[in-house]
């Protein structure tokens, strides 16, 4: 079981492309699959988990079951700056 | 917290569903539009108490009525032009099945919208929630509308200078977690000018060559109205007669445009703004137009600044109504999905 990073904006067309921080590049209303070593990266960046780093918004959705083995969340500052996007991740869909 | 710069802050923007109830950015539907500045305040007269009573100081200090004003000021970006002109004092209108073309001409209203206007559907002006994050810190602000724009090339690049004003402040619940969009920008080869006689529906055959700088403002004169309620909070927005004029300068290559200020001969002007050198009619998406379609010279001078200087006209152009049509009329080309 991997992490689903899924992104459904409302506001724009389905050829819209967006940058979930952290995560990769993602066509609106696709997905984005996270592997152990992914979760591993966002977590060094932000301190957070990815599903904790994404429950304040309704617009991205993580779903599934973390494989990273990971300790808790460092929380940082709220809304800690989310770094860079990863250019080498593209959604799947 | 240790401290900040202001290139790890955002903005977000939500449409409000009722005028002036703040919406959090983790509201579905909320965008983050990578801005240049901002400077949204809590604006307060405070009242100080002068009472006599042997001392010559002020006595006390009480609350007093507030709203917020501030301006944002953003590189023009199709995605997000259309919700800034949903926010002002425009009749919006939507067309294509996306991407979609907004257009946006004047509204006669006295007011932004206030609580019990319907502010749905893609013909319909709207308010909104804009939350600001500052070193973590977020701050919300309720009812806010667009009561003056100024779009202006600067270093080639189509910038919107808007003067916003809002009714209330609040702390957001939770800040959101933005995501981005890759930007799309009007540079330099992005932009052409048109002059013609005025009318409802110019022809603009030919592009002119003289402009060296433009900036359009449309200045709806907002003021809050604060009513003697139990809120401290400003109840609307209200809007005033709109100045709209257009600054640059032009180079001085003969009497012609003098005479046509002095003479108080009416044209309409248009600024279209599309990469690559495309234009409005052909592009599908990422395009800007503006389009005033009835204008006179308010100033022209012209002089010999320095030996040096080449010999250049300031002027300044000022839109008036037109029989039978629109003042102005902007429009986006634009992947914005708003219903």
């Amino acid at each position: 079981m991997a992490l689903k990073v899924s992104i459904k904006h409302p506001g724009f067309g389905p050829d819209s492309e967006f940058e979930v921080p952290g995560v990769g590049m993602v066509k609106n209303g696709g997905s984005i699959t996270l592997n152990e070593e992914d979760e591993g990266r966002f977590f060094s960046r932000t301190g957070m988990k990815v599903k904790d780093y994404y429950k304040d918004t309704e617009d991205v959705d993580v779903s599934g079951t973390s494989d990273a083995k990971l300790p808790a969340n460092q929380v940082p500052a709220p809304n800690a700056s989310p770094d860079a996007v990863d250019a080498d991740k593209e959604g799947d869909s | 917290m240790p401290a900040g710069i202001g290139a790890s802050g955002y903005l977000a923007l939500t449409f409000e569903t009722s005028p002036g109830t703040y919406l959090p950015p983790t509201t579905a539907g909320t965008v983050f539009i990578p801005i240049l500045s901002e400077s949204l305040v809590y604006t307060e007269d405070k009242y100080y108490s002068q009472a006599i009573r042997q001392q010559t100081i002020d006595n006390d200090a009480k609350n007093s009525y507030y709203h917020v004003e501030g301006n944002v000021t953003y590189e023009v970006d199709s995605k997000f032009e259309p919700y800034w002109l949903y926010i002002s004092r425009m009749v919006p209108a939507k067309t294509g099945a996306g991407p979609f073309t907004y257009t946006f001409t004047p509204a006669a209203t006295g007011s932004a919208p206030v609580a019990g206007d319907t502010v749905t559907g893609a013909t319909n002006r709207r308010t909104a929630s804009i939350t600001v994050i500052r070193n973590g810190v977020g701050f919300g602000y309720a009812g806010c509308t667009v009561g003056n724009h100024a779009y202006t090339i600067e270093d080639g690049v189509l910038r919107h200078s808007m003067d916003i004003m809002g009714l209330s402040e609040q702390q957001p619940g939770g800040l959101g977690t933005p995501t981005w969009q890759t930007p799309v920008l009007f540079g330099a080869d992005a932009h052409a000018v048109y002059v013609d006689t005025a009318g409802t529906s110019p022809a603009f055959a030919t592009p002119s060559l003289t402009f060296n700088g433009f900036t359009l403002n449309i200045n709806d004169n907002p003021a809050p109205q604060n009513r003697i309620t139990n809120s401290r909070a400003a109840q609307y927005i209200s809007y005033g007669f709109t100045d709209l004029t257009i600054d640059t300068e032009l180079d001085f290559l003969s009497r012609t445009e003098y005479d046509n200020f002095k003479s108080v001969v009416k044209r309409s002007i248009k600024l279209e703004s599309v990469p690559a050198q495309g234009t409005f009619a052909g592009a599908t998406v990422d395009a800007f137009q503006a389009i005033v379609y009835n204008s006179v010279y308010d100033t022209y001078t012209v002089g010999l600044g320095s030996a040096p200087d080449l010999v250049m006209a300031g002027t300044t152009m000022r839109g008036l109504a037109i029989a039978g049509g629109n003042a102005y009329q902007i429009a986006v080309k634009s992947a914005a999905t708003i219903t």
